[in-house]
């Protein structure tokens, strides 16, 4: 069956996309996380018949996260504007990210990604989390050359390590000050969880 | 180790939770249900979108091929008439017809015949036959009536659709196109004379409160009429022809109180008058008890 299959290939992997999704909706809530990685698990599942090479399973499903990331937050600028449709259709997948709080101590590091642009972000995470080369950091990116990619994540690198010394304000911190963004962030939260009760 | 070192490593061996085999179980539903109704899958873009542009195309193309089916013109009834034969001249004919109430609105040609008798028409611009039945069992009634008969009014003109997507797109006008009340009766009056040459013409309009009047041109030799009645708002339209060119409109408001109390030779001058400040000269007007007469004088 191809769902066996498919599920087969995506268990030793599987670990690592949920941190990677996670830490690149590090701007969103866990719910939104979920969203990415169910849109990313249903297209993985649909062009999985078409991946000729399975040794490079791996850098594929990540480069189907970071492209649904992608769409995702295109897609989250218009929400401010427009109404949210209900999504038609399809089993939801069970909750992963949802309603379980960030791990103690993640906070900082989520803030400080959180305020990367999001192909930094990216750059940076499929670096570190999913470990891929700088050449497959820079196909998934677009970049020009390795030289590039390797720009971008030493900037991005740099950027993150000054905000965890200066002590970059997070959420619930962000909250506490008045921040609006912040605070938002911990409704969406707080709805997740009371939807998943 | 720096601290983004350490929080990297951390990240990377963050615990996500036990929740694969839910996450496994919830694809291989996914493909079970993918499989059951394989197209309702498919996003909805791809399915709709090929049909709903061939449906556009054909529809196009199908009224396309209608378009260029349709002729442009028709015919279309403009109006009725019902004719009948009265013994006795046209004042005779045109007396008998007016104590009928419906004919206070008609527009009645009378038209001379050689046995002494007039045979009248009266027009309607509704296109209502239901209307003309009517008027065709009240002529019947009046005494001596003979060859009592109705037919339609039907003239050519450009169907509306046409006429309207020309004037939107070119800014085109034609003739009969969306026809006024006004137009309608220049083209029933037209299409009347048409059914009695060389006829005397009188026409009455009190419904709307005018008359009427149709000079026959430098040729004619035909008198018009107008009644001027009690109508406080009588007005005088005539269709003034030139030669090699449209018959034109002048409208002309008379004061039918002030005319009511005025002798005829004071009408016939104040007829005159309005009529030669329009430019109108080429006829000559007289009123005898209380109908203005308008005869048209041949051009040299």
């Amino acid at each position: 069956m191809h769902a066996d299959a498919f599920a087969e290939a995506l268990e030793p992997h599987y670990d690592d996309a949920v941190r990677y999704c996670r830490a690149l909706c590090a701007r969103w809530s866990p719910g939104d996380a979920d969203d990415v990685l169910q849109q990313a698990l249903l297209q993985a599942l649909e062009h999985f018949a078409s991946l000729r090479d399975p040794a490079r399973f791996r850098s594929w499903l990540f480069r189907i996260v970071t492209q649904c990331f992608h769409a995702a937050a295109r897609r989250h600028f218009w929400r401010r504007f427009v109404p949210l449709a209900e999504a038609g259709g399809g089993e939801p997948m069970p909750a992963v990210l949802r309603g379980r709080p960030d791990a103690p101590g993640r906070a900082a590091l989520l803030a400080a990604l959180g305020r990367l642009p999001d192909r930094d972000r990216a750059a940076l995470l499929l670096f570190e989390v999913a470990g891929m080369s700088l050449e497959e950091v820079g196909a998934v990116q677009g970049d020009r050359s390795v030289s590039a990619t390797k720009s971008r994540l030493s900037r991005a690198r740099r950027r993150v390590r000054r905000m965890l010394e200066a002590g970059v304000p997070t959420a619930r911190q962000g909250a506490g000050e008045g921040g609006v963004e912040a605070a938002t962030l911990r409704l969406l939260d707080e709805i997740d969880a009371r939807r998943e009760r | 180790m720096s601290e983004l070192d350490r929080e990297l490593e951390a990240l990377r061996r963050e615990p996500v939770g036990d929740s694969f085999p839910a996450v496994s179980a919830w694809l291989h539903r996914v493909e079970a249900e993918r499989a059951r109704a394989p197209r309702a899958a498919a996003p909805p873009r791809a399915r709709l979108l090929p049909a709903a542009r061939l449906a556009t195309a054909l529809g196009a193309v199908v009224l396309l091929a209608v378009a260029c089916a349709l002729p442009v013109g028709r015919t279309e009834t403009l109006g009725w008439y019902a004719s009948v034969r009265l013994p006795g001249g046209a004042a005779r004919a045109q007396a008998g017809v007016a104590r009928l109430p419906w004919a206070r609105g008609a527009l009645a040609i009378a038209s001379a015949g050689a046995d002494g008798s007039t045979t009248l028409y009266l027009a309607s611009m509704r296109a209502d036959p239901a209307e003309a039945r009517r008027w065709a069992r009240g002529l019947a009634a009046l005494p001596g009536a003979a060859g009592v008969a109705t037919s339609p009014l039907r003239d050519e003109v450009v169907r509306p659709a046409y006429a309207a997507a020309g004037r939107a797109l070119f800014g085109a006008r034609f003739p009969g196109a969306g026809m006024g009340e006004r137009e309608r009766l220049g083209r029933v009056l037209a299409l009347a004379r048409e059914l009695a040459p060389g006829s005397v013409v009188v026409l009455e309009h009190p419904r709307e409160g005018g008359a009427l009047v149709y000079p026959r041109g430098s040729d004619s030799a035909g008198a018009v009429e107008v009644t001027v009645g009690d109508d406080p708002q009588v007005t005088l339209m005539l269709l003034r022809q030139r030669p090699g060119a449209e018959p034109d409109t002048v409208v002309i408001p008379l004061d039918a109180g002030a005319m009511a109390g005025a002798g005829d030779a004071e009408r016939t001058e104040r007829v005159r008058r309005a009529l030669r400040e329009r430019g109108v000269d080429n006829v000559e007007v007289r009123v005898e008890n209380g109908v203005v007469r308008v005869t048209a004088v041949p051009q040299p």
